[in-house]
């Protein structure tokens, strides 16, 4: 089966356009829809460079023991490198339907490439193979190639009814007081019956198609030899049942891929306007995700946990989550990589939000941001009585929706009670929601380790030795008003000896920490730091830090910042004595190979809450592609 | 909120950094003429303390999680149970200092064929696999032997482990020392050292050398008459 998901995968790695957008046959029911912009790619890196990447040699390793395939590079797929590759997923209250579409230029090569799989040939050129267990389905003609994979949605056939209907016998009602007799449902001419009917409109309209299905029917009569048993009221027959539902899930595909080869939808995505509002054009992979709550609902109980949460069944999910839409765009350019996700929030929704996000960075923060010297920090600002005042709605929205054994009034009536214990505005003024930690460099430390001296009879006799370890330096800043509580907390501190005075600041004494802890409060500002000199300054109000605008405009107007700056890294750790030293030259190398990285996330507008991650491509690498992949030839080594 | 960001950006980061984790494990076997003794199994963490320090702030690392002060205790404890259960083992002491990492265990035995295997079902109760290691005095001709077979299996497992994993062993270190009442009079291993005494000897290698092989530490010495 691994072997499919990974010709699956290289189909989406590996798209463009046939006569006509293959998107066009992406029905406006999918919920889920993913595109991969081969031309861009292969434009930007040739793709018969990735065979040599770590990536292109581990996809052929996923190939894995089936030699039947032939395949030695993503070439050999047949599929045509500068078209676009789409992945759609549609469901019914039985089947989650994954499918494939991409446009091919070279059928030979996919012909080939199933040369030694048994292909069955139909009407008008096209060839179709289904694996093992007729779950996956492949099926294309000299211009186009479709795979689908059903999976079916195991708390559907849950219903007593509906497993009695198709002969499963795992639900079936256990009945002690009467006999009860079940009779044996030969599913497949029912099933059979059910498709038939579904399809006839259709087929009535489309001769190919109902040929096509016609010949897939008596196919299926030939080969089918299942005998379904029985279920009785105290047999378990998991056997039995997997075989049921594999040929479930093998009428639902053979239906599904007939259905997106020979027609096109009435209406399709492209007439939706949510996807359409969400693509970029511009985007060298993407993703739209349609109500990502109901998406959840539907699928966490399914295959991806790969059991069933019976209480879904019991708590129907269908009331709004707030979430409208999820989208995320991979932007590759010369210069840098760019990951951009955003969702799309209801109106009740992206009110609360804006009230959580309304708080800005306390522009006190930037007297202690040096630019230059800094290795990276992270910062985000959230109104934290906004946010408790809004928590038992959030609460109710998010974890009502879950299915995770908590129904929607649960959820609320645990929101309530959690709202009735605490102060918001105590809290607030303790923790008022916008922080940030800042790395600005390195220090040294010395170390006692035990080791060993060898008397003349060999007797050990342990010594303590002293080595240096290299360790980050940080400072972290919150606003919070200094109050009682944390005075009381800090004398409580001293008592107890767990924390010590010296001067204005304190130092915390935990025990076999391998870091010291200093904090203070002042302007309205918690510090802690592991730096003594960073303490004393701040008390001393002598710390020394200049701040690009650039960094100030960026902090300020984003409610989560975070930066990396790998170069500082590298040469903070290099200046210090242990930067020549084999395991910290190694990471030192690994540092040098990166770009700058940042991931902000921007201020709601519109009712879309968004968030970009770029990564600038380093010297010594063509353009954003090439990057990626030498990322994951780090990765994969 | 900030206690479990402060102890979170503590442990991540310093586990990040501190790179030069390593440590020993020594084995020390005293014995006497009549082929009873004592062996101390000693296994030092100290030089990476601070890293262990940091992990330990941590649920899990790399997919593997991190065992509480309250579980390595329950180890210990399993383990000197394990061992007073043992034929021919008496007196089973356990030292386990926290603050540096470093734990010992100790006890005596009737004879050095009853420490036989003792290493590897303690190993195998952890479901690792232990090379086969095995012990013989020959009292009426005065020799001490030590087999150790290399086992692929130790490889096996060494490179299913993540590269941040195996950092873990590139320094660490195998010192093993057998004490007796008389002097040696020879040793078969060239690697192993006799004491100024003359009545003790000791084998010092790499974790690496044991995982790979390219270190054998059997050995066959003959005490003098």
């Amino acid at each position: 089966m691994k072997k499919y998901f990974c010709f699956a995968f290289l189909l989406l790695v590996a798209n463009g356009v046939h006569a006509q957008n293959p998107a066009l046959k992406i029905p406006s029911t999918a919920n889920v829809v993913g595109s991969i912009n081969l031309g861009k790619i292969n434009g930007m890196m040739p793709i018969t460079e990735w065979d040599k990447t770590s990536l292109g040699k581990k996809l052929k390793e996923m190939r894995g023991s089936d030699t039947t395939l032939q395949y030695n590079s993503v070439q050999d797929l047949g599929i045509d490198l500068n078209s676009t590759l789409y992945y759609f997923h549609t469901e019914n209250d039985s089947m989650h339907l994954n499918t494939v579409l991409a446009t091919l230029n070279n059928a030979g090569k996919t012909d080939q490439f199933f040369a030694n799989k048994e292909i069955v040939r139909l009407a008008g050129n096209v060839r179709k193979h289904v694996d093992n267990d007729s779950t996956d389905y492949f099926m294309w003609n000299d211009v186009q190639m479709i795979y689908v994979k059903a999976l079916m949605k195991d708390a559907y056939f849950k219903d007593a009814t509906v497993a009695q209907r198709h002969g499963l016998s795992y639900n079936v009602p256990r009945i002690y007081d009467e006999e009860v007799t079940i009779d044996a449902v030969d599913t497949l001419p029912m099933l059979m019956d059910d498709l038939q009917k579904i399809d006839s409109a259709r087929a009535a309209e489309d001769s190919v198609l109902e040929n096509t299905l016609k010949e897939e029917m008596n196919e299926m009569e030939d080969t089918v030899s299942i005998i379904y048993e029985a279920a009785d009221e105290s047999d378990f027959d998991y056997y039995n049942d997997l075989k049921i539902k594999k040929r479930l899930m093998a009428v639902s595909a053979a239906a599904a891929i007939n259905e997106f080869f020979y027609t096109t939808p009435a209406i399709s995505v492209l007439s939706n306007s949510s996807y359409i509002k969400n693509y970029d054009a511009s985007a060298a992979a993407s993703i739209w995700v349609d109500k990502p709550m109901d998406f959840y609902t539907s699928l966490v109980p399914g295959y991806l946990l790969y059991k069933t949460n019976p209480l879904n069944v019991a708590f129907k999910m269908n009331e709004e989550s707030g979430y409208e839409s999820f989208a995320a765009s991979l932007l590759l350019d010369d210069r840098r990589l760019t990951m951009h996700t955003q969702m799309e929030l209801s109106p009740a929704m992206a009110a609360m939000q804006e009230k959580i996000l309304s708080r800005k960075l306390n522009k006190r923060f930037f007297k202690y941001i040096d630019t230059d010297s800094m290795l990276g920090y992270m910062s985000w600002a959230l109104d934290t009585k906004a946010y408790l005042e809004q928590m038992p709605q959030l609460l109710e929205r998010t974890y009502g929706s879950m299915g995770a054994g908590v129904g929607r009034e649960e959820a609320s009536l645990a929101a309530e009670l959690i709202s009735l214990l605490i102060d918001e505005e105590a809290i607030a003024n303790m923790i008022k929601g916008d922080a940030m930690v800042v790395f600005d460099g390195v220090y040294q430390q010395q170390v006692n380790y035990t080791d060993y001296t060898y008397d003349e009879n060999f007797k050990a006799t342990a010594v303590e030795k002293t080595k240096t370890e290299t360790l980050p330096r940080f400072l972290m800043m919150m606003s919070s008003e200094e109050n009682d509580l944390i005075r009381k907390l800090v004398k409580y501190g001293i008592k107890k000896e767990v924390v010590k005075q010296s001067g204005s600041f304190y130092e915390i004494e935990i025990p076999k920490n391998p870091v010291r802890l200093f904090f203070m409060n002042k302007d309205d500002i918690f510090f802690l730091t592991n730096s003594l000199s960073n303490i004393e300054q701040i008390s001393a109000g002598t710390f020394k830090a200049s701040i690009s605008k650039k960094e100030k405009k960026s902090l300020s107007s984003h409610p989560f910042s975070m930066y990396i700056n790998p170069k500082n890294i590298s040469g903070k750790i290099a200046q210090t004595d242990l930067g020549a030293t084999e395991s910290l030259g190694e990471m030192i190398n690994s540092f040098n190979k990166m770009g700058e990285v940042r991931m902000q996330a921007n201020a709601m507008k519109n009712n879309i809450y968004s968030a970009d991650l770029w990564m600038d491509v380093p010297a010594g690498n063509t353009n954003a592609v090439t990057y990626f992949f030498s990322l994951f030839d780090g990765m994969l080594k | 909120m900030p206690t479990v960001l402060i102890r979170q950006t503590i442990a991540v980061v310093a586990s990040i950094l501190l790179l030069s984790s390593c440590f020993q494990v020594v084995e020390e076997i005293t014995l006497k003429n009549d082929g009873s003794g004592e062996m101390q199994l000693t296994v030092n963490f100290s030089q990476s303390k601070s890293k262990l320090a940091s992990i330990m702030l941590m649920d899990s690392l790399n997919g593997h999680k991190i065992p509480s002060e309250k579980d390595i205790q329950q180890f210990m404890n399993e383990t000197v149970d394990y061992l007073k259960k043992s034929k021919g083992v008496s007196n089973v002491k356990k030292t386990l200092d926290l603050k540096n990492y470093i734990a010992t265990v100790n006890f005596s035995f009737k004879d050095l064929s009853d420490i036989n295997g003792l290493t590897k079902k303690l190993l195998e109760k952890e479901k690792s696999k232990a090379p086969v290691n095995s012990y013989a005095f020959e009292k009426t001709i005065g020799q001490v032997k030590r087999v150790y077979q290399y086992s692929p299996a130790m490889k096996k497992e060494y490179d299913k482990l993540k590269a941040r994993d195996r950092e873990l062993f590139k320094n660490a270190g195998f010192t093993s020392i057998f004490r007796f009442d008389k002097a040696i009079a020879s040793s078969s291993n060239k690697t192993a050292k006799i004491s100024p005494s003359g009545k003790a000897i000791m084998i010092k290698t790499t974790a690496l050398a044991l995982i790979f092989g390219s270190s054998n530490i059997s050995n066959s010495i003959q005490l003098a008459k």
